[in-house]
């Protein structure tokens, strides 16, 4: 049995988002989906799960074949078609009964009343079906961010008819987890395959698919580019068919900026900090010098960034800019620090406001002149700064929300650069974000860092922080153990160390 | 994007939404026009300068929700509000204190008001609705105690009625006063960096605060101006009304909300705005007051109300969704 989508064609008023896409499912195989943001990943599966309405194609499963534009979610569902979604919904303070529960109720006992004794039985069955390491009672914000997955993946897949056969979909299922907590994923999801489970598996990181995906299927402006066989899934193959650029022209085109790392007056200087999981920080930061904190999920790395931000207070240690603590004055932050935060819908973004009036958020009194606001000039800016930083959008005055995530990162980034900050604080600035849209976003940090300013970047993508600093401060529960530069500076040795290995200097 | 068509497709329809709602009004006030039971009173000069005198008061209390409401906060005490403006005021123009000093007490008890919701919010925590729901009914109990439920009528200074009933070039004043009290409001809102932060206290306070914006603070003055322009109306309700009744306001809370909803169905599709206010308010006006003439029972306004306060309401929420699409 076997899972094929052919010819799928979705369209948005003049806007083409899948022309003709096939792809086909097979058992036992994990499927890689990639592209780039904007490509009709997240609209494919729309399409597969019934949420969006295709506007023609066929979908089969075995012998059952349908037009596409007559899925609904009940009929994809009847199919044995899951999916989990990027931001897994899981509930952090509901238990994991509970939590399983939310997918499809509770067993019900005498009067309506909720059996919670068959509840509990259900998910401990389910527990161990999944070889999932937790109870039934715990509550899901205590469980490892690898485990609130499997619970997930679990609730989603747990009302099959049969075990073997159906589709299960997964989207960016790794986002959140560390390389470790990768690893068990895919043991995971390797353990489905091999009962039989289709699995489409949709990541933006490449770099996990070599070994783990039996094939991989490339988007790219709505259309499959190719498809490759697991011996062909190559990172440098995967990025150049969704870039339609060889990585090498990416690449070189990068680092013939990164500033000389000698010689430089230390501005941001961190001293033994101490607060919630940072148990002894101490790094500093020199003018023009871009410094990244590596470490595990946990180890303190977004705490750290808060510290400096100001957000979060150190109990002791200190954080000074030239000699001068960073404080908050009448409750707002430091002039001089920006910060991209890690959670842009949540902490960054004004969805429904325009682009403009986010870029220009922070620095709104620019244009402000003889008491009036000058729209003109404003809007004039605003367009250098989309064409500078190569933001895509309808126009200038387009809502937020209608930008996709690189662009809207991008213009986070640039807005924090519109107001002239001395030290730039960046929180995985480019995860979730498609290829080219990362490497946009660390050129312009790139140049900005060459006109002095100090940027302090906290990532899990350790191949973007070798790309883009002249140093890495390696953090291991809250403790900066070792710095890392130069030759030494790999994405194998801060993987290691981010572990608490001891890496030998050559 | 590349394609020119759609992105002029994309303004027209854009300019279509934004116009709907005032061709409406025009349909509406057409049909009264052309309709036998209203065709005698409705398209006269008189009737023009009764419903449009007759809106100047909502027009600014529609402003005094608006401002909260931008920053997502409601506040209820707006209707409250004004009818202690305008007995504080007329009491003061009763009692032969100058004209300048009575209106000015009116506006400044609304602003403290504006201040004492603003404190409870952002100082104590209370939620805005709890808050301006609790402070208006002790309005309502306060102004009980100084009036025994009696209107202000005596003594009132002709300078001030006439403002109430004059017309410049057929339009009254108190409608010339409620815009050049919209204009400021607009050049608050849309010219100056206060009105844009604002806007982005309702779009993301979490975001606001981590970009510099004083949230606390937004907080506080958004109720301190949306107070000063309660006390406002309420001041013009005593030029309008020639009289200060001590429950006047709570007429005007309701359509107040339903106006500032339905703004952002007009001329800013997606946003609560300024002259979208007016829109709305004509339109309600239009239909009112038609029916009014037509002979329909008192009751029906309430009717009209109610459904624009909630269809208002769904059509924002529509608007903004679309627009995420």
């Amino acid at each position: 049995m076997t899972f094929r989508a052919e010819g799928i064609t979705k369209r948005f008023g003049p806007t083409v988002a899948l022309d003709g896409v096939d792809i086909e499912l097979r058992p036992g195989e994990i499927h890689a989906l990639c592209g780039g943001n904007g490509s009709g990943k997240s609209t494919l599966i729309k399409t597969i799960t019934g949420v969006e309405i295709a506007d023609s194609g066929t979908f089969s499963i075995g012998e059952i074949a349908s037009a596409a534009p007559d899925v609904t979610p009940a009929r994809s569902h009847e199919w044995g078609i899951r999916c989990l979604h990027q931001q897994g919904s899981t509930f952090g303070s509901l238990t994991v009964t509970e939590n399983f529960a939310a997918g499809v109720g509770f067993p019900r006992g005498f009067g309506g009343r909720i059996d919670w004794r068959a509840a509990r039985k259900h998910s401990r069955e389910l527990l161990e079906e999944f070889e999932i390491d937790a109870s039934p009672d715990q509550l899901l914000e205590e469980l490892r961010p690898v485990t609130r997955q499997m619970v997930a993946i679990a609730r989603v897949l747990q009302d099959r008819s049969d075990s073997a056969g159906g589709v299960l979909i997964l989207d960016e299922p790794t986002a959140s987890l560390s390389a470790a907590d990768v690893d068990r994923l895919h043991e995971a999801v390797v353990r489905f395959a091999e009962t039989g489970t289709m699995v489409m598996y949709v990541t933006h990181r490449l770099g996990d698919l070599p070994g783990f995906a039996s094939r991989a299927t490339v988007l790219r402006d709505g259309r499959v580019v190719g498809e490759l066989g697991a011996s062909e899934i190559r990172h440098d193959r995967l990025v150049e068919m969704i870039v339609g650029v060889s990585e090498e022209e990416l690449l070189s085109a990068a680092s013939s900026h990164v500033v000389d790392a000698s010689a430089r007056d230390e501005r941001l200087v961190l001293k033994d900090v101490v607060g919630g999981p940072v148990k002894g920080a101490s790094l500093s930061v020199g003018a023009g010098e871009i410094v990244g904190v590596a470490g595990l999920v946990g180890a303190g790395r977004s705490s750290l960034l808060e510290m400096v931000f100001g957000t979060q207070e150190p109990q002791s240690g200190s954080v000074e800019l030239d000699g001068e603590p960073l404080t908050w004055r009448s409750g707002k932050p430091h002039d001089q620090v920006a910060l991209v935060p890690e959670n842009r819908v949540i902490d960054a973004a004004f969805l429904p406001l325009s682009l403009t009036e986010n870029i220009v958020a922070t620095t709104t009194g620019r244009c402000w002149r003889k008491g009036f606001l000058n729209h003109r000039a404003e809007r004039a800016e605003v367009r250098q700064i989309i064409a500078d930083s190569g933001i895509k959008a309808a126009s200038e005055e387009a809502p937020f929300q209608t930008l996709s995530g690189g662009n809207q990162q991008k213009a986070i980034v640039a807005r924090c650069l519109r107001g002239e900050p001395e030290v730039l604080l960046l929180d995985e600035p480019t995860q979730g974000v498609d290829f080219a849209a990362r490497a946009a976003i660390h050129e312009t940090i790139r140049t900005a860092a060459s006109e002095g300013l100090c940027v302090l970047v906290v990532s899990s993508d350790l191949e973007e922080l070798v790309l883009m600093c002249n140093k890495v401060v390696v953090l291991v529960d809250g403790v900066t153990t070792s710095t890392v530069s130069g030759p030494d500076l790999t994405p194998e040795n801060l993987e290691r160390l981010g572990f608490g290995e001891v890496v030998s200097s050559v | 994007m590349a394609d020119p068509r759609a992105h002029s497709r994309g303004k027209l329809s854009a300019s279509l939404e934004a116009y709907t709602l005032l061709f409406l009004a025009a349909l509406v006030a057409i049909l009264f026009a052309k309709l036998p039971a209203t065709a005698d009173v409705f398209p006269t000069a008189a009737n023009f300068q009764a419903i449009a005198g007759g809106q100047a008061v909502l027009i600014v209390a529609t402003l005094a929700v608006l401002i909260p409401l931008i920053c997502d906060e409601f506040d209820l005490s707006v209707g409250a509000n004004l009818g202690l403006a305008s007995v504080v005021s007329a009491s003061f123009m009763a009692a032969g204190l100058p004209l300048v000093v009575a209106v000015g007490a009116g506006l400044l008890s609304g602003a403290l008001i504006g201040v004492v919701n603003g404190l409870l919010v952002t100082r104590v925590g209370v939620n805005a609705v709890i808050v301006t729901l609790g402070v208006s009914v002790i309005i309502h109990g306060v102004v009980q105690y100084r009036t025994g439920g009696k209107s202000i009528t005596e003594g009132l200074p002709a300078s001030w009625l006439n403002v109430g009933s004059e017309s410049i070039f057929g339009i009254p004043v108190i409608l010339l006063i409620a815009l050049v009290i919209a204009g400021l409001v607009y050049y608050l809102l849309t010219y100056t960096p206060y009105g844009r932060q604002l806007y982005m206290m309702g779009a993301n306070r979490q975001a606001a605060k981590l970009v510099g914006l004083r949230a606390n603070w937004l907080l506080f003055t958004c109720f301190v101006v949306g107070g000063l322009l309660a006390g406002a109306a309420g001041v013009l309700q005593v030029a309008r009304a020639g009289a200060a009744a001590p429950s006047v306001g709570e007429s005007f809370t309701l359509p107040a909300f339903a106006a500032a909803f339905l703004s952002a169905a007009a001329i800013k599709p997606g946003r609560y705005n300024v002259w979208g206010c007016v829109v709305a308010i004509t339109f309600l006006a239009v239909i009112n007051g038609g029916l009014n003439i037509a002979g329909a029972s008192v009751y029906i306004a309430d009717f009209v109300n109610g459904t624009a306060l909630i269809s208002g309401v769904a059509l924002a929420v529509y608007l903004r969704r679309r627009r995420g699409a």
